[in-house]
């Protein structure tokens, strides 16, 4: 799950909630937010072309999903009454995805910290010991390096094309 | 163009759109808002285009809301509702740059915490392959300059703390300049 995803899933649905529900769905999957996008033309079509009703693919499609909260924050925003519940859901919603995403952001960066750590100790203690040949620090190095910067590449590339794939 | 000058255009179309209920003389009317709305919509009045075609050409001024406009003032709806969406959408817009401000600022600290770590990394690669030299020297009594191969190490997980936070390559001095000093305190300090 990618929580910027489901953030600019909820911007997009609430934006499209002003006019009304087949707005909404149309609008995100006309956006290309990933997966959900797809759902959303599989709803679409659902119902403008097998008549079924909207609302209750709607409901489906959240008891589907595996991120609970956003599910529960589309169910909030179709039972909204007016423009400002959706604001106030909208708002809600969105500040505690920054609020997770801030968590996340903290976890990882302990985590490779602790692992950046952990790799030197062993290196050092390994190569003192004799348990690899000093020699064999540099090609190790390299290979971690090259990893690395291969997942940062592919990282940037991804986003880049999301950021293409806006609205 | 600024995100608040974006949302008051968008207020101002609704108003006008109330007013004059034609989307043509809404455009006409928000021209007077910014100097590039101005050029954009003048150059297109001239050119007798439509309100879809005028819409095209301000895609760069509202940005990811531009298809969602274009939509509206588009559409066959009546423009009373259509003036209702628009208020909508600017109360919306405004909701999403306070949480976007919110976000870019917690961020920001996210970031200067990745910079500090990065430069105890820094620290942390220089002091382990002085400590890696020193032990071989100790133990197998034979010296290994490991400096380049922990700096890789050091580097390697340093790319992968910013990895999500866009520092740009900043990163590089704050990592090589903690450990290039760091390598030379401990090379002159050990011998």
């Amino acid at each position: 799950m990618d929580r910027k995803q489901v953030m600019r899933f909820i911007q997009l649905f609430s934006l499209g909630l002003t006019w009304s529900q087949v707005k909404a769905v149309e609008l995100v999957a006309r956006s290309g937010v990933s997966s959900y996008s797809e759902d959303m033309k599989r709803i679409f079509l659902a119902s403008s072309i097998e008549g079924h009703s909207l609302s209750k693919e709607l409901n489906d499609f959240c008891d589907r999903l595996k991120y609970k909260p956003l599910g529960a924050a589309i169910k909030s925003l179709l039972q909204g009454a007016d423009s400002q519940d959706i604001v106030n859901t909208l708002k809600k919603f969105i500040r505690t995805e920054i609020e997770f995403e801030n968590r996340e952001i903290d976890r990882k960066l302990a985590i490779r910290l602790s692992m950046a750590f952990l790799t030197m100790m062993l290196l050092a203690s390994a190569s003192a010991l004799g348990t690899i040949p000093p020699s064999l620090l540099y090609p190790i190095s390299i290979l971690v390096l090259v990893i690395s910067a291969f997942r940062f590449v592919i990282r940037r590339f991804m986003l880049w094309k999301m950021n293409q794939k806006r609205l | 163009m600024e995100n608040e000058s974006k949302t008051v255009i968008v207020e101002a179309l609704a108003d006008h759109l109330q007013l004059n209920l034609n989307p043509l003389a809404a455009l006409r009317q928000i021209a007077s808002r910014s100097p590039e709305v101005r050029s954009i919509i003048m150059k297109a009045l001239a050119d007798d285009k439509t309100v879809k075609e005028i819409m095209e050409d301000l895609k760069t001024v509202f940005g990811d809301y531009g298809p969602w406009l274009t939509d509206m003032l588009t559409s066959e709806a009546d423009p009373e509702f259509i003036s209702r969406v628009l208020r909508d959408t600017a109360s919306i817009m405004r909701a999403l740059e306070e949480l976007e401000a919110e976000r870019r600022a917690l961020l920001k600290s996210r970031r200067n915490l990745a910079r500090s770590l990065i430069v105890i990394l820094g620290v942390i690669s220089a002091a382990f392959s002085k400590i890696s030299e020193l032990l071989l020297y100790l133990i197998m009594g034979s010296s290994y300059d490991s400096s380049l191969s922990f700096g890789f190490v050091g580097a390697a997980f340093a790319l992968f703390m910013i990895e999500e936070l866009e520092v740009g390559v900043k990163w590089l001095a704050y990592y090589l300049i903690p450990f290039l000093s760091t390598t030379f305190f401990l090379s002159n300090l050990i011998g």
